[in-house]
């Protein structure tokens, strides 16, 4: 008995999937619930297990896109069976890449219709604004409608090849021949949807950058010597980053149709590219954590973008993105706003150089925010994260009052030592610096700033 | 009624002769029973000459009735004739419960027994051939085959769509009284009767703007009395002329109900085709401008389903020509046009909405489909009449804000009405979204959504009416509002349909 099973729905936003890998040849035997094919959505890689047992056969090849609910593979009983059955081996599918609604305006074809004329509804208009399709690509459509946008047939790509663009010689745009026909390399859905939510942010936006500079020695020295986050900045940056941001509901928000969307909530989208593609994931309640669960957190989430395992949930419906580079010893870049966002932060750093400088690059929504604004962010943010540093000996301000253990340091709630504190907390433990009404430094422990 | 036509006989001074058969009795009740009065008085009420006779003196009744007539002619005014007689049998069949004392001398001075009682030797033969020529009329009508009904099935053939010409921007309410301007021009046989549609003032709604200037002697007003004005108009279309009648507002058609269900729609079936009344009654309804509760209703409802009554409604969508101009032709039979307040007011959609084709059926009276260029439609929104104005806007809407595709077909001929004609503006459609002002309750949508079941073709297709409340509609702005359809409340219909 052969058994052929569809492509599933793995969210409700995609209708196709892209085949990534097999984890059997064809003809092999698999028991039920073996892994047995890695399909890839806009947003998330899962792998997909044999429903029963039985002898593979393959229907879509890897690489190729399919339409869920099109047959993805078929099980038999027997073997031999499939070939005597006469099922063809791997159809190509979707042509890889391909996603038909975007490539006609993409590769700058028009879409004709049979109609008078061209109509865009409001929805249309906006999804075509962030795909990035001109009006202009349509002619003689009729009524079109955002979803009518995604059956429009697919036009044929116009390749950059030796042959001339334009066969019968008229006027049209001339291409020049290229020394051979270029490789094509099929855009992976999820790459698709990473280009469709940066080219959201982008649409029409009047986007500007301001970057900050500090040394990070000082902050990473403090951090060694506390055992926190394995020296790590990240955790500390985050965590001020969430307490700024509740001050500043313009970089939690997004312009649209002449006005500002405030979503008056902090989610973080941390972006992760650990080699397997961009992903950003989305830490709820950012505000409510402590650093050291934007350590555990992050830890988490890189454990599983590695095992394929982030859940579809988790990667979108952020407010505010932070992408990190100074891992990469990248000094300054300047960070691309996601769809229905106002602001982005990247973390630049340059590992090499003395003091190890640090930079804090926002890319802003000029319609939502302005420099000054801006500016005054970003040197907070400096400001607070500088106050982690440890005063260079002897001169510097002093972190704290009183006179508390070896460092200086306690609690001004319950009055711990952070000697005392470290010791009892080890890596869950932090000393959380605040200003004082003075103007002083002080620190509270990570128990009385929660209520423990 | 009879007193309103006594009055306006009297004023128009027509020569008619008003002939009461008094016989004492109404079915069972005798005339002292209920009759206050005189039927002289009534008669002077109106200022119209009185005569009375009887049938036991029928010498001296028969020259009375000469002169009366004899005077209507002559001074062109009406006459009252009253006669005496008395009911000898029953008024049904087997109903007659007055004693036999109360007959019989009646029985004996009755004319005819009296003669039948005395035949002279010519007489006597007369007689019997007249009853030999009864009795041969019964047994040829024995021996005929029963009567069958004639095939009802409308007679026309396969409807097809074409794109409408474009016709100028002008308001409805100029083009209606344009129309009405050109017709009576070409058609010496059209009159107007109404209440207050002579110029100056040309109606409530000035429709007939200008008619009593250009057609003197052929636009009347009238007194106010929709049942007379009605009944003049059901009368003068059994004559070759083409009475068109306005009610000045539909909520008062009910008093002209009777003429236009038993009579005006039974005469042509009733007499076997041998007549009929080309009578046209034209009426505004609908609410929208604070009318209140009898001034504001939709009631065409109930004169749907009325066999041999034609209901037409003029929509924004189609120049008001093609409804009036098929009408003035020979044997057009009694007509109903729902005009609509609001509507008067719009301009006629002289073009097509951008994005879409406006169709005319090939109907007598076209229906418009209001077509999207597009694969795919989402959702038909049906009406008729004054919706025509808050469908297309909502047939915008849900594009524009909402990314839906819907058309709207807009029938111009309420009943009969056979859905079939809209068949082709259904199929492929997965919702329906029918709009009416008046009550849903056994109306025009309710008999479309019946059609739709029993033609069975179009499973798929899920309906929903857009109807006010069972409420009536409120004097106050904000109330009627909330009562009436509107653009906002069928797009509200259409994304609840898509949703479910």
């Amino acid at each position: 008995m052969i058994k052929t099973i569809s492509a599933p729905r793995i969210n409700t936003n995609d209708d196709q999937l892209q085949v990534v890998k097999w984890y059997f040849e064809d003809d092999t035997y698999v028991e039920a619930g073996e892994d047995l094919a890695d399909l890839e959505t806009s947003k998330a890689l899962v792998t997909v297990t044999a429903e029963a047992a039985g002898f593979l056969r393959q229907l879509v090849r890897k690489g190729a896109i399919v339409r869920v609910g099109s047959p993805l593979y078929c099980l038999a009983t027997e073997a031999g069976e499939l070939s005597a059955a006469g099922i063809p081996a791997a159809a190509p599918g979707l042509p890889p890449g391909r996603k038909p609604a975007e490539l006609p305006a993409a590769a700058g074809i028009t879409a004709r219709g049979a109609y008078s004329t061209t109509r865009f509804s409001k929805a249309a208009l906006r999804l075509m604004q962030e795909r990035g399709i001109a009006p202009g690509a349509f002619s003689h459509a009729g009524l079109v409608t955002a979803r009518s946008l995604d059956d429009q047939p697919a036009a044929p790509v116009r390749r950059r090849t030796g042959v001339p663009a334009n066969p019968a010689g008229g006027p049209g745009p001339q291409v020049p021949p290229g020394p051979e026909t270029p490789r094509q390399d099929a855009v992976t859905l999820s790459k698709q949807a990473e280009i469709q939510s940066l080219a959201i942010g982008e649409a029409g936006n009047v986007n500007s950058m301001l970057a900050v500079d500090f040394d990070s020695a000082g902050i990473r020295a403090r951090l060694l010597r506390d055992r926190a986050f394995d020296g790590s900045i990240q955790p500390v940056l985050l965590f001020e980053l969430s307490r700024l941001l509740k001050g500043w509901p313009e970089f939690t928000a997004y312009y649209e149709d002449g006005a500002c969307h405030f979503y008056d909530r902090i989610d973080l989208g941390v972006a992760f590219d650990l080699g397997r593609g961009l992903k950003v994931v989305t830490i709820p309640d950012s505000d409510r954590l402590m650093p050291i669960d934007f350590f555990e957190r992050t830890t988490d989430i890189g454990i599983r973008y590695l095992e394929n395992r982030l859940r579809l949930e988790e990667l979108g419906g952020s407010t505010f993105t932070v992408t990190d580079l100074s891992g990469l010893d990248v000094a300054h870049f300047h960070p691309i706003i996601n769809g229905h966002q106002s602001a982005i932060l990247g973390i630049g750093g340059d590992s090499g150089r003395p003091g190890h400088p640090m930079s804090l690059c926002l890319t802003f929504d000029h319609r939502v925010s302005n420099g000054l604004a801006v500016a005054t962010f970003l040197n907070q943010l400096k400001a607070r994260l500088l106050s982690y540093a440890m005063a260079p000996e002897p001169a510097g301000p002093a972190l704290a009052g009183g006179d508390a253990g070896a460092t200086g340091i306690q609690c001004d709630t319950c009055g711990v030592d952070a000697a005392s504190y470290y010791g009892d907390y080890e890596r869950d433990g932090y000393l959380i610096p605040y200003y004082r009404r003075d103007g002083t430094v002080g620190s509270v422990c990570h128990r009385c700033y929660s209520g423990l | 009624m009879v007193y309103e036509a006594m009055n306006i006989a009297s004023k128009w001074e027509l020569p008619l002769l008003i002939v009461v058969e008094d016989n004492k009795y109404s079915q069972s009740t005798s005339q002292p029973e209920t009759l206050a009065g005189t039927l002289e008085g009534r008669a002077a009420a109106f200022g119209i000459p009185f005569a009375k006779g009887d049938t036991w003196n029928w010498q001296g009744l028969a020259g009375e009735a000469g002169r009366m007539i004899e005077r209507i002619r002559q001074d062109s005014r009406p006459g009252m004739l009253q006669i005496e007689t008395f009911r000898l049998k029953a008024h049904s069949k087997g109903d007659d419960t007055r004693p036999r004392e109360a007959i019989e001398p009646f029985e004996k001075m009755d004319p005819i027994n009296l003669v039948l009682g005395e035949l002279s030797a010519e007489e006597e033969p007369w007689v019997l051939g007249l009853k030999q020529r009864i009795s041969e009329a019964i047994g040829k009508a024995e021996r005929e085959p029963l009567a069958v009904l004639p095939d009802m099935r409308p007679a026309t053939g396969p409807v097809t769509w074409s794109e409408a010409r474009r016709t100028e921007r002008q308001r409805v309410v100029v083009a209606l009284n344009e129309t009405l301007h050109q017709l009576m021009g070409e058609h010496e046989g059209i009159f107007l009767l109404g209440e207050d549609v002579l110029a100056p003032y040309g109606g409530a709604f000035k429709v007939t703007k200008g008619l009593s200037d250009a057609f003197p002697g052929r636009v009347k007003n009238t007194p106010i009395s929709e049942g007379c004005i009605t009944g003049m108009g059901v009368g003068l279309g059994l004559l070759p002329f083409y009475p068109i009648v306005e009610i000045m507002f539909g909520d008062f058609i009910g008093l002209a109900f009777d003429q236009i269900v038993n009579h005006a729609a039974k005469f042509k079936q009733m007499y076997n085709g041998q007549i009929d009344t080309n009578v046209i009654v034209r009426t505004p309804m609908g609410g929208g401008r604070g009318y209140g509760p009898t001034h504001s209703q939709t009631l065409d409802r109930h004169f749907l389903g009325v066999p041999g009554l034609r209901v037409l409604a003029l929509n924004h969508l189609i120049h008001p020509g093609q409804l009036y101009r098929p009408l003035i032709v020979p044997g057009s039979g009694p007509t109903l046009v729902i005009e609509n307040k609001l509507l008067y007011g719009e301009f006629i959609q002289s073009e097509a909405p951008e994005g879409y084709a406006v169709l005319h059926s090939s109907q007598t009276f076209p229906s418009v489909w209001v077509r999207p260029e597009a694969a795919k439609v989402d959702v038909t929104l049906l009406g008729y009449g004054g919706t025509s104005g808050i469908l297309l806007e909502a047939c915008d809407r849900l594009f524009e804000e909402h990314d839906l595709v819907a058309q709207v077909v807009c029938v111009m001929q309420v009943y009969p009405f056979d859905v079939t004609s809209i068949l082709e503006a259904l199929e492929g459609v997965d919702q329906l979204v029918i709009v009416e002002e008046g009550q849903g309750f056994a109306g025009f949508g309710a008999e479309v959504i019946a059609q739709i079941a029993e033609l069975g073709t179009l499973p798929g297709l899920a309906v929903r009416r857009v109807t006010p409340p069972a409420f009536c509609i409120p004097s106050c702005g904000p109330l009627e509002k909330q009562v009436l359809p509107s653009a906002a409340t069928i797009i509200e219909a259409a994304l609840a349909m898509g949703k479910s």
